[in-house]
């Protein structure tokens, strides 16, 4: 029998063999929350109360060489909705109202999105789960004026469950100015993909790093004072800084669409280079597009047909090829040919000048641009010295500029010329050379004979940090080997804008201007078209102490074919504009008396 | 027989007669000290959270602050973008032409430097004259001069 003594340990044993049980089963389950699922579960408290923010950086910027900026990025907004928070229906239609109103959208697509409370979801086992729909786009890179209005309604009302995210959106303030050139970005899935253009070229320096955020907040969002904090911190884009000059691109383009209304062809460009450094000051090309304006956009127009396409240039290639021979001694300017009254039959075929023409010296072969004379020239040449001048003067290579696709033209080696060849490669036929390539050989040819890489990009900056990184100007490569071949050459091609030459419309008073007309068949399906021609003048200016090289170019212009016709007045009009604005004095020898000063 | 409740008793006497030892200075200089302890934690538990306040609200501040400067900036970029827009020749030209303003082509001798140089004249009354009427003279054949 037990006594009460006995019943009282027997009860103070099964209390302690609980309090021990218990005690076990708590440890062990301190053992699991503290040990075996501390990192799971630190993560899931941490998620709770600590709040990330990303933002991205700033793309790189495309300025012009004095820092007119070309392309920029302007601050807009991303708005979007929780449909489950902003409310009933009355609160959805007066949300609704707003959108319609500020965003100029259709209210009733707004409302549909604002009472979409729900969606349906595929599970995991393909059965449809009806879940909340807790995220619904408004509209995207909305200006900041706008948003900043829509902010302080949504505030004044007390609507809630609309958001805004800030960001950048890519900026072409200058519309169709160097549109070809400069290319444009799309955005997919939130990242900036270039398309074309420096855009392209440069995308790796121009993009930029985004910055991480991480932050214990308190309950309103707002970061905790003694909270922990990491942060990644954004890294903008590089700046680029074009050799372009932008009022001489905006005289140049101005100019074009001009003759492109007098002519309408179906392609046309332009090109300015300053032959002392090869940069490019301005080019442009028609068909061409305003980046900023999507719809509008042709895909025809974005090809950058200046350093991707090549043509035949013509009577343009005539002064290379003769400054060719006269440098290798094989002619002087008085050298006479007889150009056999426009028509000569060479290789069994027949080549034939625009007008008659007899004998005739060297320089009247390039003033009146004789396709016989300028073919008798390169026959005493010879087709190495012929094909190694036109290689010199950087045919059938890259120009150096830092666009994509770039052609490298067509200059077939002389093994595989045929007898035709040296009597048509020098009249510009039969070889094919993109508008940048006949500008660099221009250049070189302006600039004694010293050939240099085409520069369009002149340096690039950090703005961050202020580093600038520089597009050296490279060592040229000379062309000539006799310096008085230059002399020669200047004085023969400055007879072509004189009267007698090809192209007076193209002279301008107290100014001496060498230059080529340039009226060249287009090749098509096997033969010569009679009816669709390339009309184009390159020349520089002032010749003598030249500051600028401009090649204006038609391609199929309707109404005429000449070069002088066609691209001469576009020509001169650009060149007179432009010397103006550089403020290059004309010569006062020659100008006629009355204008002197 | 139960231990427990003997002893407790035992106990109960023992502290009662502990307590009944103590004068009252003594008594009081415990619960003075004890007092003390409690209004200096409480002191610095209060000044700590008035500092915390202080620090929230001034953090707040400079939150809103860094807002505003955040939405400046935003607004100065969205200007100088505007302004680059309205620099553009093609929007200047149509400015031009809709407010008629007659530009022309600037001369490359419409601005001209004239140097003149007093201290080579003579000074004299009759002289003055002669080298005013010489300059007029200069300027008028120079034309449009601007400088």
């Amino acid at each position: 029998m037990l006594t009460s003594n006995d019943s009282i340990r027997v009860r103070m044993r099964l209390v302690a063999v609980f309090f021990v049980f218990s005690f076990c089963a708590l440890f062990y389950r301190l053992y699991i929350v503290q040990i075996q699922r501390h990192d799971e579960l630190y993560q899931k408290a941490r998620n709770q109360y600590t709040a990330k923010k990303t933002e991205a950086g700033k793309r790189g910027e495309i300025f012009d060489c004095n820092g007119n900026l070309l392309v920029g990025n302007i601050p807009c907004d991303d708005i979007s909705v929780d449909p489950w928070i902003v409310g009933d229906s009355v609160t959805c239609r007066k949300v609704a109202a707003m959108f319609a109103k500020y965003l100029k959208l259709d209210f009733q697509e707004v409302y549909g999105k604002l009472m979409r409370k729900t969606r349906k979801v595929k599970g995991k086992d393909g059965k449809e789960i009806v879940r909340r729909n807790r995220y619904a786009v408004i509209a995207r890179e909305v200006s900041i004026d706008v948003s900043t209005k829509l902010k302080r309604i949504i505030k004044a009302n007390e609507f809630a469950g609309i958001f805004f995210r800030e960001k950048y959106a890519r900026y072409y303030p200058k519309k169709n100015l160097l549109s070809n050139v400069l290319g444009f970005t799309n955005v997919n899935h939130g990242e900036v993909i270039a398309v074309l253009g420096v855009e392209k070229f440069f995308n790796k320096q121009m993009s930029s790093s985004k910055s991480v955020l991480r932050f214990e907040r308190a309950r309103d969002g707002r970061p905790l004072i003694y909270g922990e904090r990491e942060s990644i911190k954004a890294r903008n884009g590089l700046n680029v800084y074009l050799t372009i000059s932008e009022p001489l691109q905006s005289i140049l383009e101005e100019e074009l669409d001009k003759m492109v209304a007098e002519w309408k062809p179906a392609a046309a460009y332009a090109i300015l280079a300053d032959p002392k450094t090869g940069n490019i000051l301005a080019m442009a090309q028609r068909p061409s597009f305003n980046p900023n304006d999507r719809r509008s956009m042709d895909p025809k127009a974005w090809r950058n047909r200046i350093c991707a396409d090549y043509f035949e240039p013509g009577s343009t290639m005539k002064p290379i090829a003769i400054s060719g021979a006269i440098d290798y001694g094989v002619v002087t300017p008085d050298t006479k040919f007889n150009c056999e009254k426009g028509r000569w039959k060479y290789g069994g075929k027949i080549l034939r000048d625009a007008h008659p023409m007899e004998i005739l010296t060297v320089g009247q072969i390039l003033a009146k641009s004789s396709n016989i004379g300028t073919a008798k020239i390169a026959l005493l040449m010879g087709e190495k010295r012929l094909y190694r001048t036109l290689r010199k003067f950087g045919f059938g290579a890259y120009t150096g500029i830092p666009l994509k696709p770039e052609t490298r033209g067509a200059l077939r080696p002389v093994d595989r010329w045929d007898t035709l060849s040296i009597t048509r490669f020098p009249i510009g036929q039969g070889v094919g050379t993109s508008p940048l390539q006949m500008v660099r050989a221009y250049c070189a040819l302006a600039d004694h004979g010293r050939l240099r890489k085409l520069r369009l990009v002149d340096r690039i900056e950090d703005n961050q940090t202020g580093l600038i990184i520089k597009n050296p100007i490279q060592k040229p490569l000379q062309v000539f080997h006799n310096p008085a071949t230059w002399d020669k050459i200047i004085d023969m091609m400055c007879l072509v804008t004189e009267a007698g030459g090809t192209a007076r419309r193209v002279a301008i008073e107290g100014y001496e201007i060498a230059g080529k007309t340039g009226t060249s068949q287009k090749f098509i399906n096997g033969a010569y078209s009679h009816k669709k021609y390339i009309a184009s003048f390159i020349g520089f200016m002032p010749a003598h102490d030249p500051e600028l090289v401009l090649l204006v170019a038609a391609d199929e212009p309707h109404g005429s074919i000449y070069g002088g016709r066609v691209a001469g007045p576009t020509f001169r009009n650009i060149a007179l504009r432009s010397l103006r604005y550089l403020n290059i004095k004309p010569n006062p020898a020659l100008m006629k008396e009355g204008k002197k000063r | 027989m139960n231990i427990q409740t003997r002893n407790i008793r035992q106990g109960r006497r023992t502290n009662r007669r502990t307590a009944e030892g103590l004068s009252i200075g003594t008594k009081l200089f415990v619960v003075l000290n004890v007092a003390i302890a409690l209004s200096a934690v409480f002191l610095i538990a209060n000044y700590r959270i008035s500092l915390n306040q202080n620090i929230s609200g001034i953090e707040a501040q400079s939150a809103r602050y860094q807002q505003k400067i955040h939405e400046l900036n935003r607004e100065i970029e969205t200007l100088q973008v505007r302004r680059e827009k309205l620099c553009a020749w093609t929007h200047i030209r149509d400015r031009v032409a809709q407010l008629g303003l007659d530009l022309r082509m600037p001369d490359p001798f419409q601005v001209q430097r004239l140097v003149v140089n007093f201290e080579d004249q003579p000074v004299s009354s009759g002289n003055a004259v002669d080298n005013k009427l010489a300059m007029r003279q200069d300027w008028s054949a120079a034309g449009n001069v601007n400088q």
